[in-house]
């Protein structure tokens, strides 16, 4: 939940506009870094990588969003670009870090309780992976982030959308 | 244990045989392995039904996988042909492109988050040692891989 004027992180995964809390986004990798594919695990989460002594997975939203939507996945690039690293707590209320693969560098943006909006039409789904969502006045609606249920969540709790959504 | 939690740390850890397919490390214990052997040594059944290896009269079935553990079908043999068995005593051939055993020095041990497992839970644990990093793995969960093949 949003208070008034409190600071967001905008983040970009291809077309993708997302958001998460200020203190959400620990640090930013810029460029090439190495990333090292898993075997089996889903398209959108399919690497790990090394940071500061932790192994963290990295997940792009874009390739998720279209997954889901049955779309074909943008190529995974396993150059370039950045990597948000994120932290959360899971269930069990521990600290874990994950990463976010971002087409540019984040920026940070004051948000304001009357800035809260519907989700965008992008994706009809944003409530199962989002908290709340704000309109930016040069984005539009950004959806703001469950960091929780991205990195938590088994793959198969993730279902295709089909014509019949169940509700 | 999971992303971003204290790894498990093994000094003088348990042997391991090491096969890479690809760009992918995979880690199997070495209980688990028989014996290593060339992969010029793999044969085609008759009706092209698999492929196979005669070891001591024994005919073990060899599989191929990708680098991401996705088993298929070819004529190709890659280098060497890793020997597997599991508990039940089953044993399958492993094609790869190198297999060697290998002795991790201060081995971390991560488990991969809930994000991350496939329902096989092929990989659920990734080893680190000296910035090189290793999906480790066990033959019950690889022949489990062959008999579901073309899932996601």
């Amino acid at each position: 939940m949003l208070e008034p004027a409190c600071k967001s992180w905008i983040l970009s995964s291809g077309n993708i506009h997302v958001a998460i809390g200020e203190f959400e986004l620990l640090y930013i990798i810029a460029g090439w870094q190495r990333y090292i594919l898993v075997p089996r695990s889903p398209i959108w989460c399919h690497h790990v990588f090394l940071w500061q002594g932790h192994l963290l997975p990295l997940f792009d939203i874009e390739v998720y969003i279209n997954t889901t939507m049955d779309r074909p996945a943008a190529p995974l690039s396993n150059t370039g670009d950045f990597t948000g690293v994120i932290a959360y707590e899971n269930q069990h209320g521990q600290i874990h870090y994950g990463g976010l693969k971002l087409s540019s560098p984040p920026v940070i943006k004051v948000v304001s309780d009357d800035a809260i909006c519907d989700y965008p039409d992008n994706y009809p789904e944003w409530s199962r992976i989002a908290l709340s969502c704000f309109e930016d006045p040069g984005i539009g609606p950004v959806p703001i982030l469950d960091i929780q249920q991205l990195f938590c969540a088994r793959p198969q709790a993730v279902a295709t959308i089909t014509d019949n959504t169940d509700i | 244990m999971n992303a971003g939690a204290n790894p498990t740390t093994l000094n003088n850890g348990p042997d391991f045989v090491r096969l890479s397919i690809g760009k992918t490390r995979i880690l199997l214990h070495d209980d688990e392995i028989l014996s290593i052997e060339p992969g010029t040594n793999v044969k085609q059944t008759k009706k092209n039904a698999g492929r196979y290896i005669t070891i001591n009269s024994k005919v073990i079935p060899v599989y191929d996988f990708d680098e991401d553990l996705r088993p298929f079908s070819t004529t190709n043999n890659k280098s060497q042909i890793c020997i597997c068995q599991d508990n039940d005593k089953n044993k399958i051939g492993i094609s790869c492109d190198d297999a060697a055993k290998i002795t991790l020095a201060e081995m971390e041990l991560h488990e991969l988050p809930d994000c991350m497992l496939d329902a096989n839970l092929a990989i659920q644990v990734i080893a680190v040692s000296n910035n090189n990093i290793y999906c480790i793995s066990n033959i019950t969960k690889l022949l489990q891989l062959v008999k579901q093949p073309g899932e996601n």
